[in-house]
């Protein structure tokens, strides 16, 4: 089953005069079919302008298409009547966590969501109280955002998003503000959210070695869908990956240089521990301990 | 000597309930045209200490030297300081503000007070040097991509002719050849206009690469400083410390301890290839 699925999508940005006439229009979705499994964890590649941030858009409706159909969880995104329904059903994670927390306290900040929508207040603590346990970010809960690290503070914007109950949560390149330890951070906290809550997760980003836990990776190029498969098949194919301007993990590039070598390493290496795993062996016939 | 900090101290809100000691006994030397890389954790002072080094933190103690003069002593033009030590602030492109890419550059050498010419002089160079193609001088910077946008905001900062350019993050949030893009232009400026780099980064392997010394800011004091291969040796205090090591660092380790007799300090790719290719081609 999917949670989202788009047809034919295309999107335009439009630039007008101030005679509301057109002048430049620049085509950022060019027919565009993806459908999202549900409960699926999906990572999203492709350079800078490459439309995947407008796509994230679409899905919870910021965007609407300019041709074609978006749905999620059955409801298409151009009907206006659904698209408070869509915004709890697909939540959103953006690069940037101090544009997205405006609370005084971290309790606050989560439960502005469930409160907008008018849930009662017994229901909101409860949510607030799950989703930042699902986040690991409980032991927070009185203290200020302000004085927390940027990638706890992307944990709370992602338990914001938790309370409304989402099914599905896109994150827009959520790590590349963060240190080394808050991306694990971040990373984790989303596989986990996807693993045990079963939340289907979207995830844009640059870096290469988050991308190697997903079930699936899409690339897109020029607004297009070029690439589609597990990250084992997408990282066997590293020559065109650079065609995309992207990149694979250190571990990867080395294995792939070594085979190009003539060294007799299998395609899509992804971790450390496949590389050792395999090379060890080879390198064990030379030196016997 | 480019610049030199001895003994600086840091303490933001002093006597507040907020007091919070950023740096701490910090001291080094940069010489001319070195490549410095600076990582640390959040938090860990190196957004605190580049600011210092042209003048927009003043230390709570500690003395600054930029190319042999005390930067607070009398009558030192901090103003002067500021054009020749460059900051380019993270996601600098947010600071632009002009109604196109040529007049943005232009901002600030105009402000030194120079002639049109000059300034003008200036702005073509400095675009030339980020390797902005000229179609795109005309256009309104707000049109540009994310990476385009960065070369005219770093072009800003060299307009300004600096000697030292200071670089906060400058690919966060780049695409992996936008971030190539970059930082071989930085390397490019280094190597042949003799610029002296400072560059902060969370990405090792970036660091690994480009840079010819590696400083690494920990609570607020200087926890290593050397070449980047002696520095990712103690990959396992960087990792404590919020940090790490290359990915290929850990594989050389982990091969070591296998028993098998790979080359220590192994940082890059191609490092890490050509062992691999010479362990397996000996017999």
């Amino acid at each position: 089953m999917n949670i989202v699925k788009a047809s034919k999508l295309i999107y335009d940005y439009i630039r007008r005069d101030e005679e509301e006439n057109i002048e430049e229009v620049d085509r950022a979705i060019d027919s565009l079919d993806v459908e999202i499994e549900k409960g699926s964890f999906v990572a999203i590649l492709g350079h800078n302008g490459s439309g995947k941030s407008t796509f994230a858009k679409q899905i919870n409706g910021i965007l609407t298409p300019t041709e074609g159909t978006v749905w999620v969880a059955g409801m298409d995104t151009a009907d206006e009547d659904s698209i408070w329904e869509i915004r709890k059903k697909a939540g959103m994670v953006f690069q940037n966590p101090d544009n997205q927390i405006i609370g005084n306290v971290v309790e606050e900040d989560v439960g502005f969501g469930p409160e907008n929508i008018g849930i009662p207040t017994e229901e909101i603590w409860k949510r607030v109280d799950e989703s930042l346990k699902a986040v690991g970010m409980a032991a927070f809960r009185h203290k200020s955002p302000n004085k927390l690290s940027g990638g706890q503070k992307q944990r709370v914007a992602i338990a914001g998003v938790m309370a409304m109950k989402p099914e599905c949560i896109v994150l827009d390149e959520p790590t590349a503000m963060l240190d080394p330890n808050g991306r694990k951070e971040v990373i984790r906290t989303v596989r986990e959210l996807n693993r045990q809550e079963g939340i289907t997760v979207l995830l844009i980003t640059h870096y290469m070695e988050e991308v190697i836990e997903a079930d699936r990776v899409i690339v897109m190029d020029d607004g297009k869908l070029v690439m589609d498969g597990t990250p084992k098949e997408i990282f066997s194919r590293v020559d065109e990956l650079k065609t995309y301007r992207l990149d694979v993990p250190q571990v990867t590039e080395l294995a792939y240089e070594l085979r190009k070598a003539g060294v007799d390493l299998p395609e899509g290496i992804l971790t450390q521990e496949e590389f050792l795993d395999r090379i060890l062996p080879l390198l064990k016939e030379r030196y016997p301990a | 000597m480019a610049i030199k900090v001895e003994g600086l101290n840091y303490i933001y809100g002093q006597g507040t309930a907020f007091e919070q000691h950023a740096l701490k006994d910090v001291s080094f030397e940069i010489p001319d045209n070195q490549f410095v890389g600076l990582i640390g954790h959040t938090g860990s002072g190196k957004s605190t200490l580049i600011q210092h080094l042209n003048g927009l933190i003043r230390p709570t103690s500690g003395t600054i030297w930029f190319n042999g003069t005390d930067i607070y002593s009398e009558g030192y033009s901090l103003k002067k300081l500021r054009s020749n030590v460059g900051l380019v602030f993270q996601y600098p492109e947010h600071q632009l503000f002009e109604v196109d890419v040529f007049s943005d550059v232009c901002y600030g050498p105009r402000n030194l007070g120079l002639g049109e010419e000059e300034v003008k002089e200036r702005a073509r160079e400095a675009l030339g040097l980020v390797g902005l193609k000229e179609k795109y001088w005309e256009q309104s910077p707000f049109e540009l991509s994310g990476g385009q946008k960065r070369r005219v905001a770093i072009a800003g900062v060299l307009a300004m002719r600096p000697e030292v350019l200071i670089l906060d993050e400058p690919t966060a949030g780049l695409d992996p050849r936008g971030r190539d893009e970059i930082l071989d232009q930085i390397k490019e400026l280094h190597d042949k206009q003799g610029m002296t780099i400072l560059l902060v980064s969370h990405s090792m392997e970036d660091i690994a690469r480009y840079a010819d010394r590696l400083m690494v800011m920990n609570h607020g004091e200087k926890a290593f400083d050397g070449p980047p291969r002696e520095v990712f040796e103690h990959y396992m205090e960087l990792e404590a410390m919020g940090l790490a090591a290359p990915q290929v660092t850990y594989i050389s380790h982990a091969l070591k301890d296998a028993g098998i007799p790979i080359e220590d300090s192994i940082t890059t790719v191609e490092e890490a290839r050509d062992a691999i290719l010479g362990l397996l081609k000996r017999v």
